[in-house]
């Protein structure tokens, strides 16, 4: 077992820092596009539904009707359209868009039918949650009253789901990026075989190739967390050092990850595909970024356990919203290290043994 | 036109010779499609709920038993501790909790309408609003069994073009155009990036090839494998989720070929202006994503402000989502199509032609 260099690990991160700063155009992108997808997205992303159109073929034309349809008109919810009971003419309203549900008054007032749109299920389920609560609203009889207490974040704003999430998902993403771009450049270039020469060993030149990687990341968290936090009001209620410290451990999960993507692919292209596929994607969907886990099926609940955001994901919502402290995330925490050292050993001895090849 | 072609065989000999590249342009749909279709869906299932009974009377315990056979809800603890709550949410242990008060049975058989109190952890405002009007609905219900009454209106509900509300055939269209634009992009950025950073482009210059045929030489490969990896992606997630495509695919193909000229060409002008591959990498990366969650895959457009709403208009990729959904789901008519195949024409004739424009420019 050979000693590390501290000198030698040093000299590579150094080259390897000038080598990003001579790049000015690459750098302004690293690190200006996150700042446009945060404020982008940050307010983009939005899952509340604003307005529903809503066709209404009153047959009945009598007072209880009427002040039936008022309920509706009298919400900013709903665009109320006026549409006939023809099932062609509901057909064309729903192809050309016009409506998102259509609600059939029968003559009698006994019956009514309520037509959603069900392309988009998820819209969907909304909008039949909303339209039914509007109709159930001026029933006389009210039998349980029911107060609703919402902790957190009482006024329901989107930013205290997004943003800690928007955070999770750019650092992962610039981070694998970063990384394993980095050394499939040099595996390109044919200067990975120069270092073969060189008395470097395989974990120095990994560790020199992270560390301006680990500080860049960071750097870019921390912006992205200040301007998350001035734009859009969210809250951050635990402590400064436990987000630097989480932060770190999760930058350095996706740092390790980009390192294992470069040692399985052979151009920057390859790796790029990679780790767009496999950070954003995952990221995006199996992590409760936007929806739930516990509503997925089995299969993709168990694959989630292998996502590093869903454990970031608490790390930041817990830190800013629900104010949790260091011990509260601990079992986090102890998940993105295993994933760090996994995937860092994985890479580690993958790299060694492609460099053993070369020789 | 022979020169055209060498250079057409020559591009594709380049892409496949890439045989790493080759298994994961094969392997990525799959995976995709399993992992979206599956995990996209919104419904309230397995939310966790702590219930604080005070009342232990019957009538709670049965409320309690109705709620636990919910599908939609789990119950992680039954207690007599009010405190339990805010400490339970608090460590991510529940994400609700219904607190039933004391003489809650007595109060209701006595129709003296007893209060209920719901907590939740609203950072996940969507859930905690379907987990609210969902235990609302079930309470109300459970009243009216408990009061015998009638309710006065009945509510036939019909979900049409998708009875099941499966997320399936919402989300397979989205993740074709989200792989059709990851590809298209990632190849044409890498078109002349490459070339320069290899030293070849100087050498295809000085042979007599024409201008327009080195870049028709790159693009139609791309195009090409862009659409194989199009119906690729199509025909697994019908096989994957036993789905069927209800429109035409004459129409469809045609479509995807008219939103691959912008693409495409996006993909050329980003090779143009960067350096380096990795300049190219980091400008692709932040237009797909860019386009990808403004493309209303993930998020219905319409419910975005609306500044952000303009800038989502020059998507191109929200009118490919669009028109893919349509003509998969509903075989939608063209004229209802029109809104936005004629936005994704002018998309394409404007940045293929300023790509064409400056790519020319910059082999001189």
């Amino acid at each position: 077992m050979q000693i590390i260099n501290k000198t030698r690990v040093f000299a590579i991160a150094k080259k390897e820092f000038f080598h990003i700063i001579h790049d000015t155009r690459s750098l302004i992108i690293v690190f200006l596009l996150p700042l446009i997808q945060l404020i982008m997205f940050g307010y983009a992303l939005n899952t509340e539904i604003k307005n529903i159109n809503l066709g209404i073929s009153d047959n009945a034309k009598t007072e209880q009707s009427r002040a039936l349809i008022k309920r509706f008109l009298g919400s900013d919810l709903y665009h109320v359209y006026s549409i006939s009971n023809n099932s062609d003419d509901i057909h064309h309203a729903f192809l050309q868009k016009k409506v998102n549900a259509v609600l059939l008054i029968s003559h009698d007032m006994r019956n009514l039918q309520l037509i959603i749109d069900g392309s988009d299920p998820n819209s969907a389920s909304i909008i039949k949650n909303y339209i039914s609560q509007t109709l159930s609203s001026g029933q006389s009889i009210i039998p349980i009253d029911i107060r609703t207490q919402l902790l957190f974040n009482p006024e329901l704003k989107s930013s205290y789901f997004f943003v800690p999430g928007l955070i999770a998902l750019i650092l992962v993403m610039i981070s694998a990026l970063l990384t394993s771009i980095s050394i499939t450049r040099e595996k390109e270039n044919g200067t990975l075989e120069q270092l073969l020469v060189s008395p470097l060993l395989p974990l120095e030149f990994i560790l020199g190739k992270l560390l301006p990687y680990i500080f860049i990341s960071m750097t870019i968290g921390f912006l992205i967390l200040i301007c998350g936090l001035l734009l859009f009001d969210v809250v951050f209620l635990g402590s400064a050092i436990a987000f630097t410290i989480l932060s770190f451990v999760y930058v350095c999960t996706a740092l390790s990850f980009g390192l294992m993507i470069s040692t399985v692919s052979q151009t920057q292209m390859q790796a790029m595909l990679i780790a767009l596929i496999f950070t954003m994607m995952p990221t995006l969907m199996l992590s409760g970024f936007m929806l739930p886990l516990e509503s997925m099926p089995w299969l993709i609940r168990i694959i989630s356990w292998i996502v590093p955001a869903k454990f970031y994901l608490k790390i930041a919502r817990g830190l800013m919203i629900k104010g949790n402290n260091l011990t509260e995330l601990l079992e986090p925490m102890l998940f993105l290290l295993g994933f760090t050292i996994l995937l860092l050993s994985i890479a580690w001895n993958k790299f060694a043994k492609q460099m053993k090849e070369l020789k | 036109m022979k020169r055209l072609l060498s250079l057409i065989k020559k591009e594709f000999i380049q892409i496949f010779r890439d045989k790493y590249m080759t298994k994961l342009i094969v392997f990525i749909p799959v995976v995709m499609n399993v992992l979206l279709g599956f995990a996209t869906s919104n419904e309230l299932k397995n939310y966790s709920l702590i219930i604080v009974d005070l009342d232990q009377s019957n009538i709670a315990r049965e409320l309690i038993l109705r709620i636990s056979q919910a599908q939609e809800f789990h119950v992680v603890e039954i207690t007599q501790d009010h405190n339990l709550i805010h400490k339970k949410l608090h460590l991510w242990q529940a994400k609700g909790g219904v607190i039933i008060p004391k003489s809650f049975g007595k109060d209701l058989l006595l129709n003296k309408a007893p209060q209920l109190e719901l907590v939740f952890d609203a950072v996940d405002g969507l859930s905690a609003g379907l987990a609210s009007q969902s235990i609302a609905s079930l309470v109300n219900n459970f009243a009216q069994d408990i009061e015998k009454l009638e309710p006065s209106i009945k509510v036939d509900e019909r979900i049409w073009y998708n009875a099941d509300m499966t997320p399936y055939q919402y989300m397979v269209p989205g993740i074709v155009a989200i792989l059709v634009t990851i590809i298209s992009m990632l190849f044409s950025s890498m078109a002349l990036v490459k070339e320069k950073e290899m030293g070849t482009l100087e050498q295809l210059i000085v042979t007599p090839i024409k201008k327009w045929e080195l870049l028709a030489g790159k693009l139609i490969p791309f195009l090409i494998v862009s659409l194989a990896e199009f119906y690729l992606a199509l025909f697994i997630g019908q096989a994957v989720f036993g789905i069927t495509m209800q429109g035409s695919y004459l129409l469809l193909t045609l479509l995807a070929i008219l939103y691959l000229f912008t693409t495409l060409g996006l993909g050329v002008s980003i090779s143009v202006i960067s350096q380096t591959q990795q300049q190219a990498l980091f400008f692709t990366w932040f237009f797909v994503l860019f386009m990808s969650l403004l493309s209303g895959l993930f998020f219905p457009v319409s419910n975005m402000p609306d500044s952000i709403r303009w800038v989502a208009m020059l998507n191109p990729m929200m009118y490919f989502v669009d028109i893919m959904r349509e003509v998969f789901q509903k075989a939608n008519q063209f004229r209802y199509l029109l809104k936005s195949v004629i936005p994704l024409t002018i998309y394409g004739i404007f940045v293929f032609s300023f790509s064409v424009i400056k790519f020319q420019k910059r082999i001189d």
